[in-house]
């Protein structure tokens, strides 16, 4: 089930708060379990067989994260830690990675089962927390049921953010649902929903028109319009997700750390990556990079492993993996080498560069066909023997006044102006959410359904 | 304040859903897409398991939506607004093309199914704007892109070999690869789409000397400015399937039935499945006719070739052997001990009832739908014509391609 469909917010949503908000704020433990069980029927809505994955891992990882706390600083405590290590990777790679990895041996099997939604993220949510009581920076979760729901909590189960248990426990136990923080919550969540439903899907409609074709009729325009278009469809399909999941968090009373900072307003791409993804990068940089030795020691090595898992973490491809490394290298050389030159430049001149770095890296991500990705690179950097083609240039002038408005919103100044007005005028806060569900909802039902981009990885 | 956001929250949820739950679903909606809504479905384990349940309930609320067709107008002023044509693969353009397709009559020239005199195809209304200076939506033009997957069409050889290998070698097998209307609407729009007679020569190449090609694409091609296509759908018309069946006749050695044989009649108003997606008004008012051609030499047949509809803004491509099916079987009163197994998608509908009448037994197998061997039904009709028909679109669709391998 996603946010933005009429399952979710006809049925699913007004049913849930009516059960969740019906038990007593006193009754936690209530409405822990209601969270529960919708969350699993969430979650079983897509994905009807291996809900039965994600009860049987959390149990597992309940269980063993009592016995290393009761454990902790014996050599047990490190092989259960091992156990459940083994046992999360294990099944992240037997259903993302082992086509992937088969194949580069040379063995072609088609592995039937799809990869279940969500793995990628729960999974690192049951390692965070593993890892974070075996270091003894967190008590171990007694409670099969606040474990289970910390792990399969809807608002954030399938698409992230990644939460790290060190983040939520005390939320599991105590929390409150104020009407000042439910409002803010409604609002966060329908400007996530306007920022998939208005802008990514119109986004990513150009974006398939101008990329999913052969480089033979493609050009220059065509490449360049193409990928900023899928510049801003990612951007606002998965900033606007994270919306949506730290909205409905709100809701129900729990505080997600942001996902996403403009990005895209980044000066460079050391910024960048404190902005994007956020949580994914906290977990790579708390969980991989500082056990390698973090700047300490084999500063470099470490910085290409990280990116190297993050590449691989979007997708068993080699484009992924090629696109981790790109970024691993830039960042490589922005610490030794442009560092000083970034600050001393106009900020205009380092945001290019940032938007030209981020643009060329999202063709790397968007081609998994090697062939595709270096006809279409040899069209973006001028070299593909056609600069325009009829369908670039007519989608080109349509959408002129549509890209600024999509740079716009990729930045912090709608905010700012909607604080300002909402400090001025109140009002106008349940009048804009009026005004971005109408349109949403129109177009919702005039338009085919559509998923999110990152319920793929 | 923040009561007040809530409630305007809890409103909007609340209308949206009344408009889903409550009221009325939009009688308009099926016409206006000319497919059939989604039915509620029926909640049971397997259907559950294997997500239908909750993607059918998905799309039930949508289809069923109050006013769904002034929402579907909405979307299009946006996606138009936002300088978006068509979703995937289709394309539309506008422009003062003529393109030998001409006009065909308005809606309010619809005079139902009419009987009418033998026509070369087309109808073109002389009392509409043509040309360069006339009004560019006027000469709206709708066609399925074709970019080629060499690797798929390869792979589309090796399943038709694989069934040569394992049928009996009494059974005549051909390949018919259905070319789409790009290919024959000249240089201009040639740039943006790959070659389709490059991609069925490849295929031709591979496939085994024991399955014997149809060259439709040529036949197509020699009669570029017949009513070949609709304008507005994806599909080939009875026209074009009848050039298609002349091509297949000459490969396969029969005499073809030619079409002064056959009585036609018209069904006008068929606005297809790429201009649905404009809703354009002057689209709307210049929508395609469905000719059906029916045999009148005094061959019978088991089943009616036609499915028509009793409203007929109701009719449209389905008529042709009423849609898709997983499995059909006919006979015909030509009696010459001769079966016809086909193998097929979509484009074969409007072909088949051109072959029939020269079969005694009709066998129609869809891999999309049928779950049986397609295998047992040749080992059961081991002197029959095996025929393979996908539009050239299917080579470059895997899953597709594995369905047709899966259906051995």
């Amino acid at each position: 089930m996603v946010f933005s469909s009429m399952t979710f917010l006809v049925l699913f949503l007004p049913i849930f708060m009516a059960v969740y908000f019906a038990v007593p704020a006193k009754y936690l433990n209530v409405r822990n379990f209601v969270l529960l069980i919708s969350s699993l029927i969430f979650y079983a809505a897509g994905e009807p067989v291996w809900v039965v994955l994600i009860i049987f891992s959390s149990a597992v990882d309940c269980l063993l994260g009592i016995l290393i706390e009761k454990h902790r600083g014996k050599r047990i405590a490190t092989v259960m830690l091992v156990i459940s290590l083994c046992a999360s990777l294990g099944l992240l790679v037997l259903f993302k990675y082992s086509e992937f990895l088969l194949g580069i041996i040379g063995i072609n099997i088609t592995f039937a089962p799809a990869l279940p939604i969500g793995i990628s993220f729960y999974t690192f949510q049951t390692m965070s927390y593993i890892i974070d009581v075996y270091r003894g920076r967190v008590a171990a979760q007694k409670s099969p049921l606040k474990f289970l729901t910390y792990v399969s909590m809807f608002p954030q189960l399938v698409a992230g953010p990644i939460i790290a248990y060190i983040d939520v426990q005390h939320m599991l136990s105590k929390r409150e649902s104020t009407l000042a923080g439910v409002s803010q919550g409604v609002t966060r969540f329908v400007m996530g929903l306007g920022k998939k439903v208005i802008f990514a899907n119109h986004a990513g409609a150009i974006a398939t028109q101008l990329l999913d074709t052969s480089a033979a009729t493609s050009s220059t325009v065509g490449v360049w319009l193409g990928i900023t278009m899928f510049f801003f469809q990612i951007y606002f399909d998965f900033s606007g997700y994270s919306d949506m999941a730290i909205g409905l968090g709100k809701i129900v009373g729990f505080d997600f750390k942001e996902n996403f900072h403009y990005p895209y307003e980044s000066k460079s791409i050391t910024d960048f990556w404190r902005r994007w993804h956020i949580s994914l990068g906290m977990f790579f940089r708390n969980y991989v990079y500082i056990p390698l030795g973090g700047n300490r020691k084999r500063q470099l090595l470490n910085i290409m492993i990280i990116w190297a898992l993050t590449g691989l973490w979007h997708g068993a491809s080699f484009n992924f993996i090629l696109w981790g490394l790109y970024f691993g290298v830039i960042l490589v050389i922005e610490k030794y080498y442009l560092k000083g030159i970034l600050t001393r430049i106009h900020a205009a001149f380092a945001h290019v560069y940032v938007l030209f770095v981020v643009m060329f890296g999202w063709l790397i991500f968007y081609f998994t066909d090697l062939g595709q990705f270096l006809a279409m690179t040899g069209h973006f950097f001028g070299l593909g023997g056609q600069i325009t083609d009829h369908l670039a240039i007519e989608l080109f002038l349509a959408n002129l006044w549509v890209l600024p408005i999509f740079a716009i919103f990729s930045t912090q100044i709608p905010i700012k102006v909607f604080n300002y007005l909402k400090g001025e005028m109140p009002v106008s806060e349940p009048v804009l959410n009026f005004t971005i569900l109408a349109f949403s909802f129109m177009l919702l039902i005039g338009q085919s359904f559509t998923t999110f981009i990152y319920f793929r990885f | 304040m923040e009561k007040i956001n809530l409630y305007v929250f809890g409103g909007m949820i609340a209308v949206l859903m009344v408009i889903i739950f409550l009221l009325p679903s939009d009688p308009q909606a099926e016409v206006f897409e000319n497919r059939v809504m989604q039915t509620r479905p029926t909640f049971t384990i397997e259907s559950f398991v294997s997500r239908e349940y909750f993607y059918n309930l998905e799309n039930y609320f949508l289809d069923n939506s109050f006013g769904r067709t002034t929402w579907l107008r909405f979307g299009d002023i946006v996606d138009r607004s936002f300088g978006v044509r068509l979703p995937g693969s289709m394309m539309v353009y506008f422009g003062a093309d003529d393109l030998g397709y001409g006009l065909v009559p308005t809606l309010a020239q619809i005079g139902g199914l009419t009987t009418a005199t033998l026509t070369t195809g087309y109808n073109v209304d002389p009392n509409l704007p043509f040309g360069e200076d006339s009004n560019f939506h006027d000469h709206a033009v709708f066609f399925l892109r074709y970019i080629e997957d060499t690797e798929l069409a390869i792979r589309y050889a090796e399943v038709l070999n694989s069934f040569r290998r394992e049928i009996p070698e009494t059974v005549r097998m051909f390949s018919l690869v259905a070319p789409v209307k790009v290919a024959f609407m000249g240089e201009r729009y040639a740039a943006a789409n790959s070659s389709q007679i490059g991609t069925i020569e490849l295929i031709n190449s591979l496939l085994d000397p024991g399955i014997i090609p149809v060259d439709a694409y040529h036949a197509l091609h020699n009669h570029a400015e017949e009513y070949l296509f609709f304008r507005t759908d994806h599909h080939w018309t009875a026209i074009g399937a009848y050039r298609a069946y002349h091509a297949f006749a000459a490969a396969a050695g029969i005499e073809p039935i030619t079409i002064d044989n056959y009585l036609e009649h018209a069904i006008h108003g068929f606005i297809g499945s790429l201009a649905i997606g404009t809703q354009n008004p002057i689209v709307l008012a210049h929508p395609d006719i469905i000719y059906l051609y029916e045999l009148n030499n005094g061959t019978t047949f088991s089943t009616d070739l036609f499915a028509i509809p009793q409203n007929l803004a109701y009719a449209d491509y389905r008529v042709f052997l009423g849609g898709d099916h997983p499995r059909i079987e006919f006979s015909s009163s030509n009696q010459n001990g001769e079966t016809l197994v086909v193998v097929k998608d979509s484009f074969a509908n409007p072909l088949i009832i051109w072959l029939a009448p020269n079969y005694e037994n009709v066998i129609v197998v869809d891999p999309r739908q049928y779950t049986g061997s397609i295998l047992e039904i040749l080992r059961e009709n081991y002197n029959a014509d095996l025929l393979f028909v996908n539009y050239i679109p299917a080579t470059t669709m895997r899953e597709l391609i594995e369905q047709i391998y899966g259906g051995r």
